[in-house]
């Protein structure tokens, strides 16, 4: 990563935009929770998560520097992350009850 | 021994060692979080019970989510001051970090300190009332208020705490078997102590080393002499010099009747005597019907025959209740009693489980708050009576369920308090971190500033990790 000051001012700058839009989503995710249901809950939630979601790619990318990361980290989160979306889905399990015939 | 790799790249991974360290670390967090997360779909999907929506102050988890956000620019900027060679600029930075998480912490606690003064009760026929206890008599509208005449103590537990329950105690002499008693903790410890001194110098005789066993049994004689007033049992039954006033929390007594009132089995003592009260006080503000009429056929169970409904201090709070529960009534639920109806009477042998948790269902959550979350945060600041609020009086033995809202009342407050207070942990851990590099980095940064830097960029990713994870968790439990 370049650490000219220019550069170093640059990224600055990208932080700023990258905090208020952070802010600004905020204020969206509490606006469409609050005053703009769509009527359907299932949508509310995806739409709920998938701007969380959007806001924290944000943070992974920009703040934390994935966009420009070494492989290995890549390998390690990758790997990370397969596993822990397999936790999200174990509920499935549990769907099917096997006891009930 | 100089630490390789801190600031130059190691060859085969092509980063300074500790940023490998971190996303391992980074790794695990997600693990740890995940499992959480995952434990929130299970307990949200296989909830039994209405999943409570829109409990907590939107507005203190928003000022929170904020909060973090700016506190994540912040430790960016800070992070860019060190590369740039500004130290006191990073020392600001990072000063309005630690203000910033400083800030989350206290916004967290006053939520805490709402749940945990806000109360929660399940009647027999599952209604449900929440609310504040009644205002003039404190902790004592949780409470069973007890005269004693007599305590029965077990020396085997060694306890003596039920007498932080005894309002009088400054008035009352202790006596057994004519001996005036000085019931203070280290008397108990004896006694504990006592006995199993006694059962190792049984055992020892009963094994024939009598010597040895008279050795104890002589030092039991001379310092333990109180335990002779002990029955068989282990239990010694104490007089009052005069009516002892007890007053329990609900929650330290295991049962009680008009005579006698027993402590909860870690507590182990008896109260014998005369029950002056058994009854919940409380300040209400929602009314839960939900509950009360799942479990049978809506229209066997009217809203008007809920327990709750007797227990109304002023009786016109409750038929105004009412009246606003008839009211609000609209034709969609009409439409969902007909439907469960219907189903019922095909369905002879099933038990009704479906979960209506639809958004008419509401009608039967009657929230009387103007704004429940003003009025959490006006609990939690230890703020005056809710005036306005009916008040009701229930007979403990016709409540069902009674918790603060706490961990323990339901799944929802478990996840709840585990996820944000393992989540608070790392934002103080996170400020410790953060605040040992800027009061004590300096000297590293005039050593090999890049160092420094780095470590500052370590110290940054964990706390965009605990950024990150908040804008999961506000939504889930905050919005949705």
């Amino acid at each position: 990563m370049a650490d000219s000051p220019e550069e170093l001012q640059k990224h600055m700058k990208t932080y700023t935009i990258v905090g208020i839009t952070l802010i600004l989503f905020t204020f969206i995710t509490v606006g469409v929770a609050e005053f703009a249901k769509t009527g359907s809950f299932a949508l509310d939630v995806a739409i709920g998560l998938l701007i969380a979601t959007f806001k924290a790619g944000l943070v992974a990318f920009i703040f934390m520097h994935l966009n420009h990361e070494k492989p290995m980290i890549y390998r390690i989160l990758v790997f990370t992350l397969f596993f822990a979306a397999g936790g999200m889905v174990l509920f499935i399990l549990a769907l099917k009850d096997p006891i009930s015939l | 021994m100089e630490i390789p790799y801190t600031v130059t790249a190691r060859p085969d991974t092509g980063l300074w060692n500790a940023k490998v360290g971190i996303w391992l670390f980074l790794a695990s967090e997600v693990m740890l979080f995940g499992g959480l997360f995952s434990s929130y779909i299970f307990l949200r999907l296989g909830a039994d019970y209405p999943w409570p929506m829109h409990e907590l102050g939107v507005l203190l988890g928003f000022i929170n989510t904020i909060i973090l956000i700016a506190s994540s620019v912040f430790v960016v900027y800070a992070w860019v001051a060190l590369k740039m060679r500004q130290w006191r600029r990073f020392q600001f930075w990072m000063a309005l970090v630690l203000l910033c998480a400083g800030g989350f912490l206290v916004i967290k606690s006053f939520e805490y300190r709402g749940k945990f003064a806000h109360y929660h009760a399940r009647l027999s026929d599952d209604s449900i009332v929440s609310g504040h206890l009644d205002h003039d008599l404190g902790k004592k509208a949780k409470s069973i208020l007890f005269d004693a005449s007599h305590v029965v103590l077990n020396a085997s537990s060694g306890s003596h705490f039920f007498l932080k329950y005894l309002e009088n105690r400054d008035d009352i002499r202790f006596t057994a078997g004519g001996e005036e008693l000085d019931l203070d903790r280290a008397w108990f410890a004896n006694v504990k102590d006592g006995l199993r001194l006694r059962t190792k110098a049984d055992q020892l005789a009963a094994d024939g080393k009598q010597a040895a066993a008279d050795k104890i049994y002589q030092r039991l004689e001379e310092d333990y002499k109180v335990l002779d007033l002990f029955d068989g049992s282990g239990q010694l039954k104490v007089a009052l010099s005069q009516p002892g006033k007890f007053v329990v929390p609900r929650s330290k007594v295991l049962d009680w009747t008009d005579d006698t009132l027993n402590f909860t089995r870690a507590l182990s003592t008896t109260l014998e005597g005369k029950l002056e009260s058994a009854v919940l006080k409380l300040e209400i503000d929602e009314l839960d019907l939900r509950e009360y009429l799942r479990r049978d056929d809506p229209r066997e169970r009217a809203v008007a025959d809920a327990e709750i409904f007797k227990h109304f201090d002023d009786e016109a709070d409750g038929t105004k209740l009412l009246a606003d529960f008839n009211h609000h009534r609209d034709p969609k639920v009409e439409a969902w009693e007909e439907a469960v109806s219907e189903w019922k009477a095909k369905n002879p042998d099933k038990v009704y489980e479906e979960k209506p948790f639809h958004d008419f269902e509401r009608v039967y959550l009657k929230d009387l708050h103007a704004d429940t979350h003003e009025g959490e945060v006006h609990a939690a600041s230890g703020g005056g009576a809710h005036e306005d609020h009916p008040t009701v009086t229930i007979p403990f033995e016709e409540v069902e369920f009674f918790s603060n809202f706490g961990p323990r009342k339901n799944p929802f407050y478990a996840i709840y308090f585990t996820m944000t207070g393992l989540h608070g942990l790392h934002v103080l851990g996170g400020m410790l971190v953060l605040g040992y590099f800027m009061v004590r980095g300096r000297r590293l940064y005039l050593k090999n500033p890049e160092h420094m830097a780095n470590r500052v960029e370590v110290g940054g990713l964990f706390w965009h990790f605990v950024d990150l994870v908040w804008i999961f968790l506000f939504p889930i439990f905050y919005l949705m």
